[in-house]
Formats: structure tokens, C-alpha cells, sequence
């Protein structure tokens, strides 16, 4: 599952990718399978160890995180919340998997209802997605000129709706290459 | 049977969703939530904090358009009430073998929350003053009744953008 590559290997590219957090050496080669360094994420890559010389893919990052949501017990947030479904869990790696490869990769998070969540925030674009595991998608966005944009039970393969938001990431991408 | 749905118990169906507001729900109550007063959520989760900036997600508010946003009014709840609170729930559940990590507190304030209007005339959010038992400072954030769940991606939104961003443990 992990795409590792020893530090000796990887030459980092000279410029940051704005609008994510600082890593001395996790500079872009890539916008969809950007490399961070473990020491970052030790969970679930804990049987890596915090180590600063191996980098996974982010890509993997994300989908570990959401893995791991399954085994999340009754109450994880203090707040009676409860883990997800498989369904929303199907549901969530599915729409990710269909995302185009030349936009930043989103953030996971879990709602105490259950509902797996993907955001992006970044340079004024922000973006709520939400999977409750009925083969469908919400969302709620808004665009670096203050539009706002949102949708409620859409089919996961249909990004149509996020067009102008994926539109927008993709320059934002293109700059921060 | 009683409903424990603390939301659902007390937004009005009426016009004025938020018309609980005006009168003390609860007989443990000090009374009702004043506009000056900030509340404090209690983080107890890092999955509710993005790890690369260490600021809170926006699911970390979802319980808004569910069960309520639970929430202690600091007017009577000091900070190390709020510590003590956080700190004692992490230790009963790893006592229970439960994972627990206490990340801190993050506020808003009832003024900045109450003054959100749908579309420029409906309120978004009621709050209202559920002290227990074992806690007079306990207030609900209530998303009123504005149906979607697009909508309540918009309203987790609104709040959290009233709510300071990184959890800080109180002192």
C-alpha cells in the first residue's frame, strides 16, 4: 500500500507547495502523490517509525487515515460519536480514487455521526465533501472569488458539480509547481 | 417517551426558531446564554484536528445540525474547570481501555454565533442554556431547522469561522 522511496533516492524540488504545512525537506515533485515525511504521520505508519529519511505517498497517507476510521469504537470523540460504515467507507475511496491526478490531494476527517469527510482549504478555496454510504456525495464549497457552490445526493462519479472548484485547484497546482 | 434530542426539543417550528432562547431550559441553569457570553468546545480527539496545521476540521463541528454542539459558557466555567473536565474524561476512558487525548478547548462567541442569519433573515444556530447535573455551564449550539446535508456543510462552516482555529489547553 505505501509508496516509499529511501531519502538517498529522492532529490526534493527547490520550491514549497504553499497552503500546506512546512516540512524541511517534503517539497513537491508531484501534485497529486506529494511525499511527506513519516515523522509527520506516525499513525497508521507507526511500524515505519518516526523517521525523517522515508517518505510516503500522500495519496496512501489519506487513505490509511480513512482505513483506520473503521476501527474507531463507539464514543472516539468524547461526544457519543460513532465510527463509520463500510458503505461510507467504500463510498469515500471510490471518490477519491476518481479525482483527477493534477489537483492537490484533499484532507480526510470524520464527522461524530459517521459521515467521512474530505476538505481542502487552501489560498481562499474551500471545499466540504461528505460520504454517508448511500452511493452518494454532499458538498458544500466556495471558490477563491467568493462563490459559493453545493450539492446533495450526487452520484460519486459525478464531479461535474465541482467543476469550477476543481478548475481553480488545478491552477493552484499549476502555480505551486 | 422523552426525546433526547436536545435540538430537536427546543428549536420552535415556528418563525422564530430560536424563541427557547428567551427563557432558562434547565432548573440547573444560572440562566439564560447572554450574546457577550464565550463558549468553550472541548476537543478530545485528534481526528477532529488536521495534523499538518493543527487546526480543528470542519467535522469537528458537525454535531451542530445533529444532537447539539455541546459547549461550556466560561462566564461559569474557569479555565481550570475546563482542564480539569478534559483531562478527567481522558483518564476515565483509558481507564476503560478506551484511546483518549485531551487536545484542548477552542471558543466563539454567543454574539458572533447568534448574529449568522440564512440568506440574510433567518437565524442559523440557536443556543441554549442545558446545564446538568454535573455541569451549570453546559449550553447547546443548535443548527435551526434548515434541511440538507449540503446546508449543514455550509453551516459547519460558518461556525467554525467564529470559533478560534487550534485547540490550546487551558490555564
Amino acid at each position: 500500500m505505501l509508496a516509499t522511496i529511501p531519502n538517498s533516492e529522492f532529490t526534493p524540488p527547490a520550491t514549497q507547495m504553499p497552503g500546506w504545512a512546512d516540512f524541511p525537506r517534503a517539497n513537491p515533485i508531484d501534485v497529486k502523490r506529494d511525499l511527506l515525511p513519516t515523522e509527520t504521520f506516525a499513525d497508521p505508519f507507526s511500524e515505519l517509525g518516526a523517521s525523517p529519511d522515508i517518505y510516503v505517498d500522500r495519496f496512501d497517507v489519506v487513505v490509511g487515515k480513512i482505513t483506520s476510521y473503521l476501527s474507531l469504537p463507539q464514543d472516539w470523540d468524547g461526544y457519543g460519536g460513532v465510527p463509520p460504515s463500510f458503505s461510507a467507507y467504500d463510498d469515500a475511496i471510490e471518490f477519491l480514487e476518481n479525482l483527477p491526478r493534477d489537483i492537490p490531494v484533499p484532507k480526510p476527517m470524520l464527522a461524530g455521526s459517521g459521515e467521512i469527510g474530505l476538505f481542502w482549504e487552501i489560498e481562499g478555496i474551500y471545499v466540504d465533501i461528505g460520504f454517508e454510504g448511500d452511493r452518494a456525495y454532499s458538498f458544500y464549497a466556495e471558490d477563491r472569488n467568493g462563490n459559493a457552490y453545493s450539492g446533495d445526493d450526487l452520484p460519486l462519479e459525478d464531479l461535474a458539480p465541482l467543476s469550477e472548484i476543481i478548475w481553480q485547484l488545478r491552477l493552484f497546482s499549476q502555480d505551486s509547481a | 417517551m422523552e426525546d433526547n434530542n436536545v435540538c430537536r426539543r427546543l428549536l420552535s417550528d415556528r418563525e422564530d426558531c430560536c424563541i427557547n432562547e428567551l427563557r432558562s431550559v434547565s432548573e440547573h441553569s444560572p440562566g439564560v446564554v447572554q450574546r457577550d457570553e464565550k463558549l468553550a468546545r472541548l476537543i478530545y480527539s485528534p481526528i477532529h484536528v488536521d495534523t499538518e496545521t493543527g487546526v480543528v476540521t470542519p467535522a469537528a463541528f458537525s454535531d451542530v445540525s445533529h444532537s447539539g454542539l455541546s459547549t461550556d459558557r466560561t462566564n461559569y466555567a474557569t479555565p481550570h474547570d475546563l482542564l480539569q473536565r478534559g483531562q478527567a474524561k481522558e483518564a476515565v476512558d483509558r481507564e476503560h481501555g478506551k484511546e483518549r487525548q485531551f487536545m484542548g478547548v477552542i471558543y466563539g462567541l454567543c454574539g458572533d454565533i447568534r448574529a449568522l442569519r440564512h440568506e440574510g433573515r433567518r437565524r442559523w444556530f440557536c443556543i441554549f442554556d442545558t446545564a446538568l447535573i454535573d455541569n451549570r455551564a453546559h449550553a447547546d449550539v443548535c443548527q435551526a431547522a434548515i434541511a440538507g446535508r449540503a446546508e449543514a456543510k455550509k453551516a459547519r462552516k460558518l461556525l467554525r469561522d467564529v470559533f478560534t482555529r487550534i485547540p490550546e489547553i487551558p490555564n
